[in-house]
């Protein structure tokens, strides 16, 4: 990808100077946007937390004891209160996705652009449907 | 000086990770956050589903796909947050990490050698 003038040969052939203008640690801070924007790129590390401690959940299923212990340790308030915390994380993930995917995703149809209401409610309607299926898993059992 | 971005390639695990993640995560920490506590998912149930090749498949899938979406979002939140100067060793930390998280994901579902033992192990589970 080109990057324009940052990378071009100053005069005389000498080597690429590139300006970078200090940034605040904090500049995050400064708007609403830039937070939200702060706060979505978190999401992804408490999401995988919570990925890991699915797999230590798998891995504790091999044996019978532990695995009760781990079952028993669902319940305490202090996993129901981590538990939220991922839950708030992971529904802003979701909701922030979704509503982006039709600036990514343009899908055409003859001549037609497809609405972004379809593209965005698609991802919806198939997001009802996985979790409705995972429930259902689940539930049956 | 100039090189190919390595770009590209991280970005399939990466999407791949973002929709996966979109997609299930909500319901998987209601499963496990609110049925699990108020007892409509037995523990034979939920024991049963993470023994099963295919409950065993799809959290290896979450994990792998979770940890490279992550690795590429912080990697690039901590270079946004000034450390740019250290971009190359910031990318290694992060997609080595997804690496080998997927590896020990991998190992732990489809039960090569005691991966299983040693993560509970690490975890204090055991």
């Amino acid at each position: 990808m080109a990057s324009g003038g940052a990378t071009s040969t100053g005069p005389g052939g000498s080597k690429p100077r590139n300006y970078l203008r200090p940034m605040p640690v904090l500049w995050w801070l400064k708007r609403p946007a830039y937070l939200k924007f702060m706060v979505r790129e978190v999401t992804s590390a408490f999401i995988a937390g919570y990925a890991l401690c699915l797999l230590v959940l798998m891995c504790g299923a091999g044996d019978a004891d532990g695995f009760h212990t781990m079952f028993v340790s669902l319940q305490s308030s202090t996993s129901i209160a981590l538990h939220i915390v991922v839950l708030a994380f992971a529904l802003f993930h979701t909701v922030t996705f979704f509503n982006l995917t039709p600036r990514a995703i343009v899908v055409h149809r003859g001549e037609e652009k497809l609405p972004e209401s379809a593209i965005k409610g698609a991802h919806y309607a198939g997001w009802v449907v996985v979790s409705a299926v995972l429930f259902f898993i689940v539930l049956r059992g | 000086m100039s090189r190919r971005s390595n770009e590209p390639m991280w970005w399939l695990p990466f999407s791949g990770g973002m929709m996966v993640d979109a997609m299930v995560i909500p319901a998987l920490v209601i499963i496990t956050g609110a049925l699990v506590p108020l007892g409509l998912v037995s523990e034979e149930t939920l024991r049963g589903l993470l023994s099963h090749i295919l409950g065993r498949l799809f959290v290896f899938v979450v994990v792998a796909l979770s940890l490279f979406h992550a690795a590429h979002r912080l990697r690039f939140t901590l270079i946004d947050l000034g450390l740019k100067s250290v971009k190359g060793p910031i990318g290694v930390v992060m997609y080595g990490s997804a690496i080998v998280g997927t590896l020990v994901a991998g190992a732990a579902a489809f039960g090569l050698g005691d991966v299983c033992g040693s993560v509970l192990r690490v975890c204090g589970g055991r």
